[in-house]
């Protein structure tokens, strides 16, 4: 029989006077007494699964991170047209989702989209597809109808948009006053998007029912995206002189026209509300905004209800204007009533509290359809006259998702690209990081801005654009950040750097199911999952 | 990479911990930061059984085994023979757990700080013997559940302050850390490397079989304990004083921390006021 001698295991040389290990630990194959293990997974960030349009905002910030300035504004564009004006007044849903949002501050993502819409304003929109030989009709130049113009107009469809107003933009024109969206920065960028995708746009063509008919007989589809009409009066409050609707009054002063009267009260509680008083204090008059309910529950952006507080706006709450009456001297006399709150929420009447003589009352409590064609299988509607009013994000999210429709109809399907189902999120795992906060783009101060109609709101320079881009953690997408591995209590994360993007492997055969590097992963791409 | 930490490892894969262990992540980042140029010395700790069985080492340099009560006293030796050979460059690491530092290991500790001994101690704090089945030490916190206090530790006597009792010897350099806490442990134990003289360190180390918390959370649990001030981060400075490194990122109430484990099971929520006031001015005596 074989034996095996004392000499072969080990060299005489080697024997010490005490024992002494000099074999590594690897041999043992700790894998084994794992119950779960790691699994790397591509997921959706939450600002994507946020944003009506879905952009990927990671995506296109990651390559302007990159230096790839024109692929970013491409790639952003091909989804949202507008970003130069979206970056202005998108209410930012994103931001509100942003992981990095109670670890420092969320990703300015609104002041990017701006800085690279800015950019895009001289950059015309790639080279259409091929023509397709069919054509679209399109009602409205709003976001929905520009959005679905882009898509098709982008995939070689024919795309005419007939505006009823002499100048295109819809909503973003007449509903949102210069000091947040500049008109020459609304005009580049429409005229941009018209001229480099070859869209026909005919203004002053308001269209009525009989051409309606024309339209679906000459195009493959109509898209009706006219936004709505204008804002009802509310009960008790007649038509009259220095009586206004919001839109109404917002059109008539950004068209220079001077109102008589020192001081307004304004109905409502939305952006609406909010923007025809800071429009009537840059004119000099003094406003009032009375709303039924609490500071919080207006449903006007935070920062627009802070900016028109500091502007001298001022705001009485938990009233109702029960009744207005014309007096001397083209005035207006308002009978306010407390608001009463029922338990469910509802507000209702309650007893007289003030009377308030104004020059002029503003109702901005919002809008009504003003049209109602006949339906039709090649008639699509989008934008606020389809969903009510909303966000411009929302519009063209919806001028968008119609576009993709048509294409779909006509076999040229061009699904929308979404993301995984999963979303990413593990905002806990930033503890480890120091606070990064960046900068916030600068603002005019409010004594300035009461005088002028001059944008509020400053750009990002190119590097603090870079700095705050880069600090995008892309949720949902392994960067080879190396959290994980140095979170590893047994070395069983190698980050592989040998291709042209790092990837995160697992050595399985060491790896003890601890998931120290799912929960040290903030952009959540690890999972632990049952081992079989 | 990540906080300049090197992609050498002198910790290898296939060690003994448990999953989701402190101490194996604190010495492989140790040791990332004090280099190949090292000598671990080690008593009787949850990391004699951690090294692995002869003839394997989970360590890729050189560590002595030494009995309970002499790590102190052997780390003094093997930095005396390395001073003989002309061997200054080498850091010796004694590297001992809550119960051969804060029991069994006192007296060879205290003798080695007074003589000025010029080595670097870690105390890797679990905060009970753990590897033996989770018997209280006088590491372990008041309230703390284990085998040997079923009932939670009695809140008479808490736990022992080992730092006034090293402050006390004034070492060369004497902080506390948290792998929880990296960028904080990377600089101090970089700092603790240039020292010359007495050092010591004091981590707090979660142990998730022992603290009864799950081994994905070992690490978010132990920043709490920072974030909580249960643990603070401190440095002595050149007065003497014990100074906070790191004001607490994002504070949370004492409660919040033994809420995340299931050896505070015990702790009843009338004993949380007095405990919370405890922490707060301890915390505040190092502002």
């Amino acid at each position: 029989m074989e034996t095996l001698q004392f000499d072969d295991l080990i060299a005489p040389a080697d024997i010490r006077e005490y024992p002494v290990s000099l074999t590594t630990t690897e041999a043992n194959l700790t894998g084994s007494w794992k119950f779960s293990r790691p699994r790397q997974a591509k997921k959706t960030a939450p600002c994507r699964d946020a944003c009506p349009l879905g952009v990927d905002i990671a995506d296109w910030l990651h390559l302007l991170v990159r230096g790839e300035r024109d692929a970013a504004l491409h790639r952003l564009r091909a989804v949202n047209p507008l970003p130069a004006s979206t970056g202005r007044v998108c209410p930012q849903f994103c931001r509100r989702a942003c992981t990095r949002r109670d670890h420092d501050a969320a990703v300015r993502s609104g002041a990017l989209e701006r800085y690279i819409g800015d950019y895009g304003l001289g950059v015309p929109f790639p080279v259409p597809a091929s023509a397709t030989g069919w054509s679209v009709a399109v009602i409205g130049s709003g976001p929905a109808g520009l959005a679905a113009a882009a898509s098709l107009a982008a995939a070689g469809v024919a795309v005419t948009v007939y505006e009823r107003e002499a100048a295109p933009g819809g909503m973003l024109r007449c509903g949102i006053p210069a000091y947040r969206l500049p008109k020459e920065i609304l005009a580049r960028e429409i005229d941009n998007l018209v001229i480099s995708l070859g869209i026909q746009l005919c203004c002053n063509v308001p269209v009525d029912d009989r051409m309606l008919a024309e339209l679906l007989g000459e195009h493959a589809f109509v898209l009706a995206a006219p936004g709505l009409g204008g804002s009802p009066l509310p009960a008790g409050i007649g038509a009259g002189p220095g009586v206004y609707r919001g839109l109404e009054l917002l059109r008539r002063l950004a068209a220079g026209e001077v109102l008589p009267g020192d001081r307004f009260a304004v109905i409502g509680g939305g952006n609406a509300a909010i923007d025809a008083a800071r429009s009537l204090v840059r004119h000099g008059r003094q406003a009032t905004i009375i709303y039924r309910r609490g500071i919080e529950e207006m449903p006007a952006y935070p920062e627009e209800r802070r900016e028109a507080l500091e502007e001298g706006v001022e705001i009485r709450l938990g009233t109702i204007v029960a009744a207005a009456r014309g007096v001397d001297g083209g005035r207006v006399e308002l009978d306010l009533h407390e608001a009463l709150r029922a338990a469910d929420g509802t507000v209702s009447t309650g007893s007289f509290s003030d009377r308030l003589t104004v020059d002029g009352l503003v109702a901005a409590i919002g809008q009504k359809a003003s049209w109602q064609p006949e339906s039709h299988k090649r008639l699509l509607t989008a934008g606020d006259f389809h969903h009510g009013p909303a966000s411009v994000a929302e519009a063209l999210a919806g001028g968008r998702r119609a576009a993709l429709e048509m294409l779909r109809r006509r076999g040229m399907a061009r699904e929308p690209a979404v993301g995984p189902a999963e979303i990413a999120a593990n905002p806990a795992a930033l503890a480890v990081l120091a606070p990064q906060p960046g900068v916030d783009p600068p603002r005019v101060p409010h004594r300035e801005r009461r005088n002028s109609f001059r944008e509020v709101c400053g750009p990002l320079s190119a590097e603090e654009a870079l700095q705050e881009a880069a600090r995008c953690l892309r949720c949902g997408t392994c960067t080879a950040c190396g959290l994980c591995w140095f979170f590893c209590p047994d070395q069983a994360v190698v980050i592989d750097q040998r291709g042209v993007e790092p990837v995160v492997r697992f050595d399985y055969d060491h790896c003890k199911g601890c998931g120290l590097c799912a929960a040290s992963c903030p952009r959540g791409v690890i999972d632990m999952e049952e081992d079989s | 990479m990540l906080w300049n930490v090197t992609t050498a490892e002198y910790l290898n894969s296939g060690h003994m911990a448990c999953p989701g262990c402190g101490a194996s992540l604190s010495m492989r980042h140790a040791l990332k930061v004090l280099g190949e140029e090292t000598i671990v010395v080690l008593p009787a700790c949850c990391w004699s059984i951690i090294a692995g069985g002869f003839p394997t080492t989970a360590l890729s340099v050189p560590l002595l085994h030494v009995p309970f009560a002499t790590a102190a006293a052997c780390a003094s030796g093997v930095r005396r023979a390395l001073l003989s050979r002309g061997r200054e460059e080498v850091t010796v690491m004694a590297w001992a757990g809550d119960g051969g530092t804060f029991d069994i290991g006192l007296q060879a500790l205290s003798g080695a700080a007074e003589r000025r001994e010029d080595f670097l101690y870690v105390c890797y704090d679990n905060e009970a013997y753990m590897n033996t089945g989770i018997q209280q030490s006088s590491a372990t916190p008041a309230g703390a559940w284990t085998t040997t206090t079923p009932a939670g530790k009695e809140f008479a006597y808490g736990k022992k302050d080992i730092l006034e009792i090293l402050r006390a010897h004034r070492p060369a350099y004497l902080v506390t850390a948290t792998i929880a806490c990296p960028e904080d442990f990377l600089a101090k134990f970089a700092a603790a490397r240039k020292r010359r003289g007495f050092r010591f360190i004091h981590l707090l180390s979660p142990c998730p079989p022992g603290w009864k918390i799950d081994s994905r959370d070992s690490l978010a649990v132990t920043r709490l304990a920072v974030d909580s001030g249960v643990f603070p981060l401190v440095e002595m400075d050149d007065g003497g004083r014990l100074r906070l490194t790191c004001e607490p990122a994002h504070p949370v109430p004492v409660a919040d921390y033994l809420r995340a484990q299931g050896r505070f099971r015990t702790v009843r929520d009338e004993d949380l006021e007095p405990l919370q006031r405890r922490v707060d001015e301890r915390l505040e005596s190092f502002r």
